[in-house]
């Protein structure tokens, strides 16, 4: 199955990390011109070659001009002779150092090696020839016998030279012909592989701008990056999602700091607006029942002086009054503040009994035979709850409707009822009172807030200890209210 | 015939009874009306104005000592209606003088508006030399 293993390998090579696929450019780039730098260095070498062919050329003739001297009877110079000896011999030195392992290999697979044989046995010749021409110098060989060696030595140069020229030629030559096609082969095959991995680190980056584009809400953005895009891409987009995802959060969460302490802000604010009314209130109340105390005994000594002890006696009640008020005053404020604590024991109700202790509390205001107050309780569980805000919720809305009572209708009474069902208990009173003007229903259960002041004393702070303790509860309170009487009804949950 | 006449409004009996005898200890030549929050006040006024016609000897009353903290007609909400009451002609010469124990700014802040109203007198803090000197100050800057 070719197709599929070329898949495979073309898959590997698509899922490589961009990193590698760049080094591989690189890598490919830098064979590629050392592989020309080295053909060109070759090429050069074959045209030295050259030159230096020349070179012996030049000096094998200066070399067989003096031996033609010499025979036609000049004097022998072993030292000038040394000298183009030595020039002679230097050309295949030089060829020779020249030829690396890579050229003798060529040359050897092209049948061109024997020309470095060739530079060889030059200089051997060359050699013998310099030691030939100092044995002359010592004189321990004849002038014939140093022009015999000479003779061959210079026959040898003149033949080595011809048979030099054809094999550099043809090295050269091969060499020509074979890099220049590898190096132009070489630089196609490049930019086809260069130009397929740009491609593939382009479609991927493609493939992860179009994947993030049209990404699928349902589908989490890990599991897609997980299953189409690898190597440092998905890296990066694991990255930079775990990134936004945190400074999503980090927003998220700050929001959410903002609103909430906005929230405690502004119920603070409230609190403190609630707190202020209430100091003001109070101690305007407060104040009122002392000052008129303090005004009345003045004037109690002022009519004791004058002798009008009636009016004294009068004002002595008026103090008294007073101080009373003054003190339901601050027993309110106590019931109000307490109302918010829950500091005492929780235990089942006896809405009898609650009720025996209230009526017996307000005995005084009900004296009035013709004032009735009923009850009607039905309590199949008993409530558990602290007793006294149970006390104070329902002797408050009573003494309401005993004070608030309509002496224009012949039998008034008071109502007190107390059920419950699977999920609530439920207390109503109800009276055939003066009713609350409907004007002010919504300032009812707000402290100091009195209807009818004309109707007896009262701190108005009733109905708001009322709702305090109901609230704490978590209770509901409503009423009804009209001509014809008021009704309070109470929701407590079980 | 008495000298001046005044309006005592407030809710608290006591403060009204406390007020009329320092009045009259003051040693000033007084009718005193009374009436038990600014509704009420406001209707004693109002048909003091339809009745100035038929007897045309009583005058309405020179000086209303209001107090601000009162059921069903508070003393700020007696001043705004009176505001328009004041304007016409025999109003014109009445003058408030507010009577309350509360000494909250708040109150001194919201009356500075009506220049009816020319001092501010807080319960139980004054001699009843005080007070007539205070009452004979306010009708002699009217
Ligand atoms: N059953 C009722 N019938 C008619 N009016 C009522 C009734 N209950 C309350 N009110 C009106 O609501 C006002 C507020 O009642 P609340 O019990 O809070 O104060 P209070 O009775 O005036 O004073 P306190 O109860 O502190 O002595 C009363 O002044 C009265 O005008
Ligand atoms: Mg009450």
């Amino acid at each position: 199955m070719p197709d599929r293993c070329t898949e495979i390998a073309r898959g590997s090579i698509v899922k490589m990390n961009i990193s590698k696929k760049l080094s591989i450019i690189v890598l490919l780039t830098i064979i590629e011109v050392s592989i020309t730098i080295g053909a060109a260095c070759e090429i050069a070498k074959g045209a030295t070659f050259q030159q230096l062919n020349v070179l012996h050329l030049k000096f094998n003739a200066q070399f067989s001009r003096k031996l033609v001297d010499i025979q036609n009877g000049a004097r022998i110079n072993p030292q000038s002779l040394t000298n183009v000896v030595t020039d002679v011999r230097q050309q295949p030195l030089d060829c020779l150092t020249l030829v690396n392992f890579l050229d003798e290999f060529i040359m050897k697979q092209i049948g061109t090696h024997y020309a470095l044989g060739l530079c060889q046995s030059d200089i051997d010749v060359a050699n013998s020839a310099l030691i030939a021409i100092d044995r002359y110098a010592e004189g321990s060989i004849g002038r014939s016998a140093l022009l015999t060696e000479l003779q061959t030595a210079a026959e040898e140069f003149n033949a080595n030279s011809a048979e030099f020229e054809p094999p550099i030629a043809k090295t050269v030559a091969f060499i020509l012909k074979t890099l220049i096609p590898l190096i132009i082969f070489i630089s196609i095959f490049n930019i086809a592989f260069i130009t397929y991995l740009s491609r593939t680190i382009s479609a991927s980056i493609r493939n992860a701008i179009g994947m993030l584009q049209h990404s699928n809400s349902e589908r989490d953005l890990g599991d897609d990056v997980e299953e189409n895009i690898s190597g440092e891409l998905a890296e990066l987009l694991t990255v930079a999602r775990q990134r936004i995802r945190s400074d999503i959060l980090n927003r998220e969460l700050s929001t959410e700091l903002e609103l909430e302490v906005e929230k405690r802000t502004e119920s603070l604010q409230i609190v403190n607006a609630e707190l202020a009314e209430f100091a003001y209130r109070a101690s305007h109340d407060l104040k009122a029942p002392l000052s008129s105390a303090k005004g009345l005994a003045r004037f109690v000594s002022q009519d004791i002086d004058a002798g009008d002890l009636d009016e004294a006696k009068l004002n002595a009640q008026k103090i008294c009054i007073q101080m009373e008020a003054l003190e339901k005053l601050v027993v309110d404020i106590l019931s109000l503040a307490r109302a918010d604590l829950g500091t005492d024991q929780k235990e089942p109700v006896d809405f009898k009994i609650l009720i025996r202790d209230i009526k017996g509390r307000l005995y005084g205001q009900t004296e009035d035979a013709s004032f009735a107050v009923i009850e009607d309780i039905e309590v199949s569980t008993p409530l558990v709850a602290e007793k006294t805000r149970l006390a104070q919720i329902i002797e408050n809305l009573v003494s309401n409707a005993i004070k608030y009572r309509d002496a224009k209708k012949e039998k008034p009474f008071v109502i007190i009822s107390v059920s419950d069902d699977s999920d609530s208990y439920s207390l109503t009173v109800q009276d055939n009172g003066i009713g609350i003007p409907e004007a002010r229903r919504s300032e009812v259960f707000e402290m100091f807030k009195r209807f009818h002041p004309d109707v007896g004393a009262g701190t108005g702070l009733g109905l708001a200890i009322v709702k305090k303790h109901v609230d704490y509860l978590c209770g509901k309170i409503d009423f009804e209210s009209s001509e014809d009487g008021t009704t309070f009804a109470v929701q407590i949950p079980k | 015939m008495s000298d001046l006449s005044v309006l005592i409004v407030d809710d608290n009996e006591v403060d009204r009874y406390l007020l009329r005898r320092q009045l009259y200890e003051t040693g000033l030549n007084l009718e005193v009306f009374e009436e038990v929050d600014g509704g009420a006040a406001l209707t004693f006024l109002q048909n003091f104005d339809q009745n100035s016609a038929d007897c045309p000897d009583t005058c309405p009353p020179t000086i209303i000592f209001l107090d601000i903290n009162m059921p069903v007609l508070t003393g700020l909400e007696f001043l705004e209606k009176f505001a328009i009451l004041h304007r016409r002609e025999v109003f014109r010469s009445c003058i408030v003088m507010m009577f309350t124990s509360s000494e909250q700014i708040e109150d001194m802040h919201s009356i500075e508006r009506f220049e009816f109203v020319k001092d501010y007198l807080v319960k139980g803090s004054i001699s009843a030399a005080d007070l007539r000197h205070r009452v004979e100050r306010a009708i002699s800057i009217d």
